[in-house]
């Protein structure tokens, strides 16, 4: 495949690799290299020689070296260098070291696609589990009811100058009554008060919260694909194999829209949206990475396809999928934009209106212009001259892209906001 | 404000009655249940309602679009180099403005933001005429970023802005249009303060010409002591002007030739050309010695050199010589460097950095280097024993890029300085590696970026540093030359 220096640095884990890796970007540190459709590889002269392969399926390397950072410089060196000066890495045969390993990769991946051998559980265990848990969030549930009662019988309007606490003490609540997935909703909304039209707003996420506990208290009568949303938004999680077990596999070519990252100290998520050129579905996989050491297991590059297996998790309108497959990529040819916000919005009420918990969906649009007003707000307009806020307060690199013509832009929606996606613009 | 959100706002409980109805037809879905609870199954609803019949507001206002190039834009490659070298390291930031504005190429609007949120004075300087009309068409609309637009010095600052943005204001005015600019100073003199005269008047010292003269001759009896010897100063250097006539005169009386000698031996040497010039010097009655020496070394300051040299029909080197023998040749000397910095007199320059350094102040040599020649610095520079603290100031005085011979001998310098360890500890040597990276020209640029020796010393790692920028520099500069030459 072919893919960018630009793509490449994406995939750094942090900045102190990136730069030494560019560093290792010079065939003058490397020997033995070579390349096939399935991999390239290399070895590296540094304070001791490390054999460095990366299978071409999926751009992920191995290194001989001891960093416990991925990829490590090396990887990465090699990676640039065989983006930058393709003609260094020439075709050949691969030597032992990279063949055991690809091999070695092709038993994992299919260990990891066949199921797991039944594993002995105690069903009736299990299942006392779930009812206590169940009986834990119900009453967690009447809890937090009984508090936002009392919010809406005081008045909201006292919020604004409360501080954060009181959100971070009910979301606390909510954790020891096992959902955690409700309480991290809850914490989210916590900074509403005080920011634009916010008591509209956050009446809008109260309103949404009560809908919810609503619906678990009825949850034995929902159809069992929203009974599923909901359940997911208390915060009952299925393992990778529930959902590699029940889940609904799509296999197509699907067009990487861009992801966004979230950092805190000590995780970080992304959220990458995919859309899938023949089945138009949109997919959206989350990744997980615990530290700035360490790397998101899949390299998913804006712009470029993957030709893949996505299992979704069960939902009345499925779109977090897991990569049960990967076959390769490419550098995207076709895109999946919208060409309006009005063509935009119609497909995201009929999502919002399947399943009305959802955060966002990420959609992308063609055409657009980005705007900034006196006061520094942000806004697109399309080709209609229907304008919609962008989320944030620094567009600027988008806005010097565009010049006031139009761009193509990927973003998430969440109803309010259009939050453009990493890489968004190019 | 909608009713039912007001309502929320406000409270329920402010009020017995029933909760406002949401306004959408989902309420009718809701079952009935207790006041509180049926309002936020509402709230559900419509904010549902809302987001699912989203009508975007209409754009309505002038749409802002950013002019043309007319300088070329960089290929995908460059954009991606470019992009890697955003590490905020001003040296290279300058490297690529020049280089590129050399090119004639603006920066990849993508990186524009970064670009412009540079702090360091120099490389905006030299970033600037590389923005594009993209980067200045940005700049207008980010008042951080003003820094980038050519018309930063507008009618608006001299007449609104702060003291340092009105001198700048006055410096382009005076670069592009010297008589509006001094007209323009005229007008506002009476009303300034002090210190803001004194500012403002050394703006003159830019397109300084003989048309200036009647206003500095008035600033001569100025209040302020710093606007007249700012004025002074300025007068010095129009060597036509009235005031540099009468200082012609106001020295003569200190400074004469001693009568001929008349010993046997003095007219030998008179006789086969050799000429001793001898000089008397008696400098102006003051209180103390010192006193007497500052009014001679103001005096002399504000003579042509050219004066001297016809007057007593002397080289410098003779008049030097014949200093010394005086007693007064400390404030003779500090005289002369004064004058050879200000009539940018570059014989003069040199010869006093060559021959009298001990004597100079270390403001008065880096004046004097800004005198100089380049190729008097060239040849400073290349001698062994060039002074140290000046070598920065003479580097930065040549063109660039360096004249290739010049430039492969200080590369070379650099090179040495480098594998061997008690050169490599002066930092003075080190610390010219940024400068050389951007001035060096590129025909040397194998020679640069070959493998450098550097040596074991407690600065091996600085040094390795400082090799690995400039070869960074150096590789980037090439990369945009050839992409103007594609």
């Amino acid at each position: 495949m072919s893919y960018t220096t630009e793509q490449v640095m994406a995939a750094a884990p942090d900045a102190q690799v990136a730069a030494a890796g560019k560093k290792l970007a010079d065939a003058k540190h490397w020997l033995n290299l070579g390349r096939d459709a399935d991999a390239l590889w290399g070895e590296c002269q540094g304070s001791a020689v490390y054999q460095v392969r990366v299978a071409l399926a999926d751009l992920t390397a191995k290194c001989s070296c001891p960093s416990r950072k991925f990829p490590c410089k090396h990887g990465l060196g090699l990676l640039l260098l065989a983006a930058q000066s393709p003609a260094r890495v020439a075709e050949g045969t691969q030597p032992e070291w990279v063949a055991s390993w690809l091999a070695k990769r092709g038993e994992a991946a299919v260990r990891k696609a066949t199921p797991p051998a039944e594993k002995k559980v105690d069903a009736a265990a299990q299942a006392k589990r779930a009812a206590t848990r169940h009986e834990r969030v119900l009453a967690g549930l009447d809890a937090l009811d009984r508090w936002m009662n009392d919010l809406v019988r005081n008045g909201l309007a006292e919020l604004e100058t409360k501080g954060p606490s009181i959100w971070e003490r009910e979301a606390a609540r909510l954790v020891d009554a096992q959902a955690p997935v409700l309480a991290s909703r809850l914490r989210a909304i916590a900074n509403l008060p005080g920011s634009p039209n916010w008591g509209e707003r956050l009446l809008g996420e109260l309103g949404r919260i009560a809908l919810l506990t609503h619906a678990y208290r009825r949850i034995e009568q929902l159809d069992a694909p929203i009974a599923a949303d909901v359940r997911a938004a208390i915060g009952w999680t299925l393992t990778e194999e529930e959902v590699r077990a029940h889940g609904d596999t799509v296999a197509d070519e699907w067009l990487i829209l861009g992801s966004a990252i979230e950092d805190d100290d000590r995780v970080r998520l992304q959220r990458t949206w995919l859309v899938g050129l023949r089945s138009n579905r949109t997919a959206l996989v989350l990744q997980f990475a615990a530290g700035a050491a360490s790397n998101f297991a899949e390299v998913l590059l804006p712009d470029t396809s993957i030709d893949a297996d996505l299992t979704f998790w069960p939902s009345a309108h499925p779109q977090r999928a897991l990569i049960t497959a990967r076959r390769g990529s490419r550098t995207a040819s076709e895109s999946r934009a919208h060409a309006t916000f009005a063509s935009m919005l119609d497909a995201m009420a009929t999502v919002f209106a399947a399943q009305p918990w959802l955060r966002h969906g990420g959609v992308a649009i063609e055409n657009v212009i980005p705007m900034v007003d006196a006061r520094g707000q942000w806004s697109v307009r399309d080709r209609d001259d229907a304008v919609l806020p962008l989320a944030g307060r620094d567009h600027w690199r988008l806005y010097a892209i565009s010049g006031g013509a139009p761009i193509g832009l990927a973003a998430e929606w969440d109803g309010v906001a259009l939050a453009p996606l990493g890489g968004s613009g190019a | 404000m909608n009713e039912f959100v007001r309502a929320a706002l406000i409270g329920l409980g402010r009020d017995a009655g029933s909760a406002p109805p949401s306004g959408t037809p989902i309420d009718t879905l809701v079952a009935k249940g207790d006041r509180e609870r049926t309002f936020l199954l509402h709230a559900a609803g419509r904010d549902l309602y809302l987001r699912a019949g989203l009508v975007p507001p209409k754009f309505e206002g002038a749409p802002e679009v950013a002019p043309p190039e007319s300088l070329r834009g960089c290929s995908p490659r460059l954009t991606q180099v470019l992009a890697d070298a955003i590490d905020g390291d001003a040296e290279v930031y300058r490297a690529i403005g020049e280089a590129m504005t050399a090119a004639k190429l603006h920066l990849p609007h993508r990186l524009l933001p970064e670009f412009l949120d540079t702090r360091n004075p120099d490389a905006r300087t030299a970033l600037a005429p590389t923005v594009g009309a993209r980067g200045q068409w940005l700049a207008r609309q980010n008042e951080v970023w003003d820094w980038a637009l050519p018309e930063v010095v507008a009618d608006a600052s001299w007449e609104e802005g702060y003291t340092d943005q009105r001198v700048a204001a006055l410096c382009a005015m005076r670069a592009s249009d010297p008589a509006s600019a001094r007209a323009k100073l005229e007008a506002v003199w009476s009303k300034e303060r002090a210190e803001v005269r004194t500012l403002m008047l050394e703006a003159l010292v830019i397109a300084l010409s003989p048309d200036d003269e009647p206003f500095l001759e008035r600033a001569l009896g100025d209040r302020s002591l710093n606007v007249q010897a700012v004025a002074e100063e300025l007068l010095a250097r129009l060597p036509e002007s009235a005031f540099v006539m009468r200082s012609i005169e106001r020295v003569q009386p200190f400074v004469q030739q001693a009568p001929a000698a008349t010993s046997m031996w003095n007219k030998v040497k008179a006789g086969f050309g050799a000429k001793t010039l001898k000089l008397i010097v008696e400098p102006p009655a003051a209180k103390g010695s010192g006193a007497r020496a500052r009014a001679l070394a103001q005096f002399v300051a504000a003579v042509p050199l050219a004066h001297w040299a016809s007057q007593f029909d002397a080289t410098p080197e003779q008049l030097l010589e014949a200093a010394r023998a005086t007693d007064w040749s400390e404030a003779l000397i500090e005289g002369w460097a004064t004058a050879a910095a200000r009539q940018r007199h570059s014989t003069w320059a040199e010869m006093l950095l060559a021959r009298a350094p001990k004597s100079l102040t270390s403001e008065a040599k880096l004046s004097l280097v800004g005198a100089l020649s380049p190729e008097a610095v060239m040849q400073l520079l290349r001698g062994q024993a060039s002074d140290d603290s000046l070598i920065g100031a003479m580097l930065e005085a040549l063109p660039m890029p360096w004249p290739r011979e010049f430039a492969a001998h200080w590369l070379h310098r650099l090179q040495r300085a480098a594998a061997d360890p008690p050169d490599a500890q002066r930092n003075t040597v080190a610390s010219t590696m940024d400068i050389t990276a951007r001035a060096l020209p590129l025909t040397l640029y194998d020679d640069a970026v070959r493998d450098w020796d550097i040596a074991e010393s407690p600065r091996r790692a600085d040094w390795e540093r400082r090799v690995e920028k400039l070869i960074r520099i150096i590789r980037l500069r090439k990369m945009i030359a050839e992409e103007s030459a594609s």
